[in-house]
């Protein structure tokens, strides 16, 4: 018995220790490809976070997803993430040690229908599938959002729902099958609407009726107690982003390399289509609110508490 | 001492001790591990409240179904195979192809040709169900005692009576133990479909509820998916599949 019990110490011991981590110098810095995350693109092409921490290993993660980014700063192997304000909101919500370092960019966001017919949120009642990237995502709650402002009840659509990366959303709604309706964000939502017949129900915008910010660059509490690394990966991304704003052919030649796509294309996307790089917080307070109320959230966050 | 039969349990239950003593002391993140009372009060509650108990019947539902599908489909097959061999040899090679393909690797056809929804996972699920079922029914057939197929020949059966009174009882543990196969084979075909597809019908299934859980960060109700999918492996393996021997 005695021996079980030592065994059994020895085991919790060993599993205590696991949660420490080491300090090391490294940046663990998300990677993520899309139009909305192309300051971090810059910022790595330019090495500008590589220049004022010149000691610092940093690492650059591919993150596909927002699961993936918050379980990743979970498991310590992410110091920054960059995703939308509803996700940051509910690992927010769920206790999750992190808050919003940034903004990174504004998009044009939007529901495209490949049915002519389809004229406003009202005819996609009970009409086919719509396709969104997981709940949650702020492609769902602005649905979500525009159901409950255009048709008073927000969750009209919930059987009607499909998740879908945007790719796979794209596909469908082009082979025409049963969905019906995508909410998108570019590339996606550009192509989508460039595809004659196909066309907007319902932009990001008027869900919100207000300017809002898309993607926040966000960090972990502990990240954040190592100021002199988080002022650098601030200040990197002010610089990455007024970069883009000042030297447009040098921009556009980088990411037309990084996203192996026609430089007139990648011009036409990133700088006559909407998108907006700033580092400006926007539309969290109205996020919020709506997301209480529809008991996304279990508590009701102050906007001040959710930013470092 | 504790009874031979008492041993299975042990090793299960020092495991939960464990983990409840571990997330007690805090020396674990709830947000990796939560702990395993709190796992069983959301999973008790969605089972109440929410709509775990819809999704579990939905998920068993569409199993079997699969499985009946499969079943019915492996009886022709064996049966045509038995007795022609230019079926024989045609289902062998079908099933050496089609065996070892997972079939969420079929999932993206599935669903250009038959769309998103239950007719895309029945399929899925009757392509996990169908070839190990085929296959065991195969072996019990082969295994059987020649001579108990000649009494039948010499005392003029006919293929049918043959089919039903000899080989069929004669193959039962080769079949009951392709059903097991078959069984596990669904599940994992129905959650990792739904966990990359979405949702099937209006309220999906428990794959969907795990992907649910997970996009909305709720790890006690990640734990409290998986646990209830271990909790109906045990029931199936402990209630339904104990009798095998008897058969």
């Amino acid at each position: 018995m005695k021996k079980t019990i030592r065994n059994i110490l020895i085991l919790l011991s060993l599993l205590s220790l696991t949660g420490c981590g080491s300090q090391v110098k490294e940046i663990k810095i998300a990677e993520q490809y899309g139009l909305a995350y192309a300051p971090l693109q810059i910022m790595k092409e330019k090495g500008f976070l590589k220049e004022a921490l010149p000691d610092v290993t940093i690492t650059w993660v591919k993150v596909a997803n927002t699961a993936v980014t918050r379980e990743a700063m979970l498991s310590d192997n992410l110091d920054v993430g960059f995703i939308g304000i509803p996700p940051f909101l509910i690992g927010y919500d769920q206790e999750m040690p992190w808050k919003i370092m940034t903004g990174l960019s504004k998009s044009p966001l939007g529901l495209v229908t490949n049915d002519e017919n389809v004229t406003s949120l009202s005819d996609l009642i009970d009409n086919g599938k719509i396709a969104t990237p997981q709940p949650g995502s702020i492609q769902h709650i602005l649905l979500t959002m525009a159901a409950e402002r255009e048709l008073g009840q927000s969750d009209i659509f919930d059987n009607q729902l499909v998740a879908m990366k945007h790719p796979d959303g794209l596909q469908a709604l082009i082979s025409g099958s049963q969905v019906k309706a995508h909410f998108t964000s570019p590339p996606y939502l550009f192509q989508e609407l460039d595809i004659k017949g196909n066309h907007l129900v319902v932009s990001g915008d008027d869900a919100m009726q207000e300017d809002f910010t898309f993607i926040v660059g966000v960090s972990t509490e502990k990240f954040h107690k190592n100021q002199p690394y988080y002022k650098a990966v601030n200040e990197a991304i002010i610089k990455s982003i007024e970069f883009m704003n000042n030297e447009k052919e040098e921009t556009i030649e980088i990411l037309t390399k990084s996203y192996d796509m026609e430089k007139s294309v990648v011009e036409d996307y990133i700088y006559n289509r909407g998108m907006k790089y700033t580092n400006e917080i926007k539309g969290l307070q109205t996020f919020i609110d709506f997301m209480y109320q529809e008991e996304y959230l279990s508590k009701l966050p102050k906007v001040d508490d959710a930013i470092w | 001492m504790v009874s031979k039969k008492c041993y299975k349990w042990i090793g299960l239950l020092t495991i939960l001790i464990i983990w409840q003593l571990s997330t007690s002391l805090k020396l674990v993140n709830p947000l990796l591990l939560p702990s395993l009372i709190d796992v069983i009060v959301t999973l008790i509650n969605g089972l109440i409240k929410g709509d775990l108990l819809l999704q579990l019947i939905n998920s068993i539902g569409l199993i079997l179904i699969g499985l009946l599908i499969g079943s019915v489909l492996t009886l022709v097959m064996g049966y045509l195979g038995y007795f022609y061999s230019f079926f024989d040899e045609n289902f062998k090679m079908l099933s050496a192809v089609f065996h070892p393909l997972p079939g969420v690797a079929l999932l993206p056809i599935v669903i250009i040709w038959v769309g998103i929804g239950m007719k895309a996972i029945l399929i899925i699920i009757l392509h996990a169900v169908l070839w190990p079922m085929f296959i065991n029914l195969n072996l019990g057939f082969k295994s059987i005692d020649k001579s108990l197929i000649e009494a039948a020949h010499n005392n003029g059966a006919s293929k049918w009576q043959l089919f039903t009174y000899v080989l069929i009882p004669e193959a039962m543990s080769s079949i009951v133990a392709g059903l097991k196969i078959a069984w596990s084979r669904a599940w994992r075909a129905l959650i990792s479909a739904e966990m990359i597809f979405g949702a099937v019908g209006s309220i999906g299934g428990i794959g969907w509820f795990l992907y649910e859980r997970r996009a909305f960060m709720d790890t006690k109700g990640m734990f409290s998916g998986i646990l209830l999918v271990m909790l109906v492996g045990i029931f199936v393996e402990h209630v339904i599949f104990r009798h095998k021997k008897i058969i």
